[in-house]
């Protein structure tokens, strides 16, 4: 059985019913990675929100998600607060702000520990330095006494990737996690979450725009565009062979390397023409 | 420019509390009984001079300073501890029921401080209590809409979404999360109410909605000089006001400037 299974999915908003997910189906396997590219706009933080049950109140939701066994399009809040944080959890994309300004990083960290397990103040004061300590924090217990404010945004970022990894997830879902920071940070901080999705096999939705950033950290790729999947299948026949010419565009874009020095760029639009689709 | 702001802040509010404070164990004279003649001159012993029946104005000021803070405290107290859960639970909860408390806070914003309070005074009898009880009543939407409108902005930051990710109830969001973030504001906003307060509840003095006659309190003390024949006996309690209202409001705006961790990161 799948960890997650997500069938003919569709989000529309407003009066209107604006359709910005139509009909999504993806379904993940315990520790499977899976990156979901798509432009902005493209309806991927939508799917991200979906599956965890944070879309606003005016979202209009159609179909199913299946996580573990259990439908939770149609879970109460309270029952859901019970399967976030422990077996699901997201990385966020914004270090700075996904962290309360008020609150010392460690009790943030605590916190989370304390939502889902009894344990005592000793022996979660431990666990978060233990895990400060495994995303490569030096002087776990003076960060854990910081306010968000005075650590670096690389600093931050692995405080979030800790608090993500707290209780030892099923699956996390990462937004963007490395769009805010710096290429010598987000290399680190790539690498970091590689081996600590594989420390506690975690599966992973990585959700980004960047096809190099996904081609290193998944194994298994899917395309959106305007609201549609448009492909899906392991990286490799993906990015080596694209069956959709919007995915051919996006492939062709990033490999600039490729490209003859003197000749001009390729746009998607030479690959693939939006209005055809309509 | 910052640092002045809270110093005057502190040296004018802090000379309110002291006077209150000293008042409690020792005045010039008792503040209720004459101790000399009618509107005497500002000289010694009375360095103040002495009010129209011949009482001591240092004593009485220093006994009315006691009010002033007791109006404050009791007005800000009401106002805060029904506006602000009001307020949070229309910025973090359901959007009908939102608005129908919002609307229902104007409602009580357009009916004045001075109605309520003649209201309450004829219903319950004038005093200073009932007073701070109404400036307390009419200054709930203040305090509830300054709490919804720092609500909604805490709500859209990530933090709030990571916290709700994680699994945590909406209560504790609103306590642990939501609070301690629109804490400053709600701050400097108290601050602001509890000088309004003490201006308000002066007025009420003046009009006789207050305090009765037997209590020392500034207001009552400029209702009763008269600023034809005896002009400062009119002159040091409105001073007085004006310290206690200016001290409380720069206070709360120094404070703020030194204790904000977001405004610290800026300097």
């Amino acid at each position: 059985m799948s960890l997650l299974d997500v069938k003919d999915l569709s989000v529309s908003f407003g009066r209107h019913r604006t359709r910005v997910l139509d009909h999504a189906c993806l379904s993940l396997e315990p520790g499977q990675r899976l990156g979901f590219v798509g432009a902005s706009g493209s309806g991927k933080t939508v799917l991200a929100s979906a599956i965890m049950g944070l879309l606003p109140e005016n979202a209009h939701v159609e179909g199913s998600i299946v996580f573990q066994g259990q439908e939770l399009t149609a879970l109460t809040d309270r029952v859901f607060s019970a399967i976030r944080g422990r077996n699901l959890s997201m990385v966020f994309q914004e270090p700075m702000t996904a962290l309360d300004p008020t609150m010392k990083v460690g009790r943030q960290a605590a916190e989370l520990i304390g939502l889902h397990r009894e344990t005592s103040t000793m022996a979660t004061r431990q666990r978060v330095e233990q895990i400060f300590d495994r995303v490569g924090l030096d002087h776990a217990s003076r960060i854990a006494d910081a306010y968000p404010h005075e650590l670096s945004g690389g600093q931050r970022q692995r405080v979030v990737i800790a608090m993500a990894l707290m209780n030892n997830p099923a699956m996390v879902i990462c937004d963007e996690p490395t769009t805010a920071l710096d290429a010598t940070v987000q290399a680190k901080v790539l690498s970091l979450l590689d081996e600590e999705l594989a420390g506690v096999n975690a599966a992973c939705l990585f959700i980004s725009h960047d096809l190099g950033l996904v081609s290193r950290i998944c194994t298994d790729v899917a395309v959106i565009h305007a609201g549609k999947i448009v492909e899906r299948g392991s990286a490799a026949q993906v990015f080596m062979n694209p069956q959709h010419p919007y995915t051919a565009g996006l492939v062709a874009t990033a490999s600039i390397d490729a490209v003859e020095p003197g000749t001009r760029l390729p746009v998607i639009e030479d690959f693939f023409d939006p209005r055809q689709e309509q | 420019m910052k640092k002045l702001t809270l110093v005057i802040g502190l040296i004018g509010s802090g000379l309110v509390v002291l006077a209150a404070l000293v008042s409690l164990v020792w005045t010039p004279f008792d503040p209720s009984k004459v101790s000399g003649i009618r509107y005497g001159s500002l000289t010694w012993p009375h360095i103040l001079g002495t009010d129209a029946l011949g009482m001591d104005t240092a004593s009485r000021l220093m006994v009315g300073a006691q009010t002033t803070l007791l109006v404050g405290i009791l007005a800000v107290a009401i106002a805060a501890l029904i506006g602000v859960p009001l307020g949070v639970f229309v910025g973090m909860g359901h959007k009908t029921l939102g608005e129908i408390l919002a609307r229902g806070s104007d409602i009580l914003y357009a009916l004045p401080a001075l109605l309520l309070a003649i209201l309450l005074a004829s219903a319950l009898g004038s005093s200073v209590t009932t007073a701070s009880i109404a400036i307390g009543i009419a200054t709930i939407p203040v305090f509830q809409r300054m709490a919804r409108a720092s609500t909604l902005t805490v709500m859209s930051q990530d933090y709030i979404l990571a916290a709700q990710v994680s699994g945590t109830p909406t209560s504790v969001i609103a306590l642990r999360h939501v609070l301690p973030n629109i804490a400053p504001l709600l701050g400097v906003q108290a601050a602001a109410s509890f000088s309004m307060a003490i201006l308000a509840e002066a007025g009420l003095a003046y009009l006789g909605l207050s305090a009765p006659k037997t209590v020392p309190t500034w207001g009552r003390m400029l209702r009763d000089a008269n600023f034809l024949t005896q002009p400062m006996q009119a002159v040091i309690p409105g001073i007085a006001i004006v310290i206690a209202v200016m001290g409380f409001n720069l206070l709360g705006d120094g404070v703020r400037d030194y204790l904000d961790p977001r405004l610290q990161e800026v300097r």
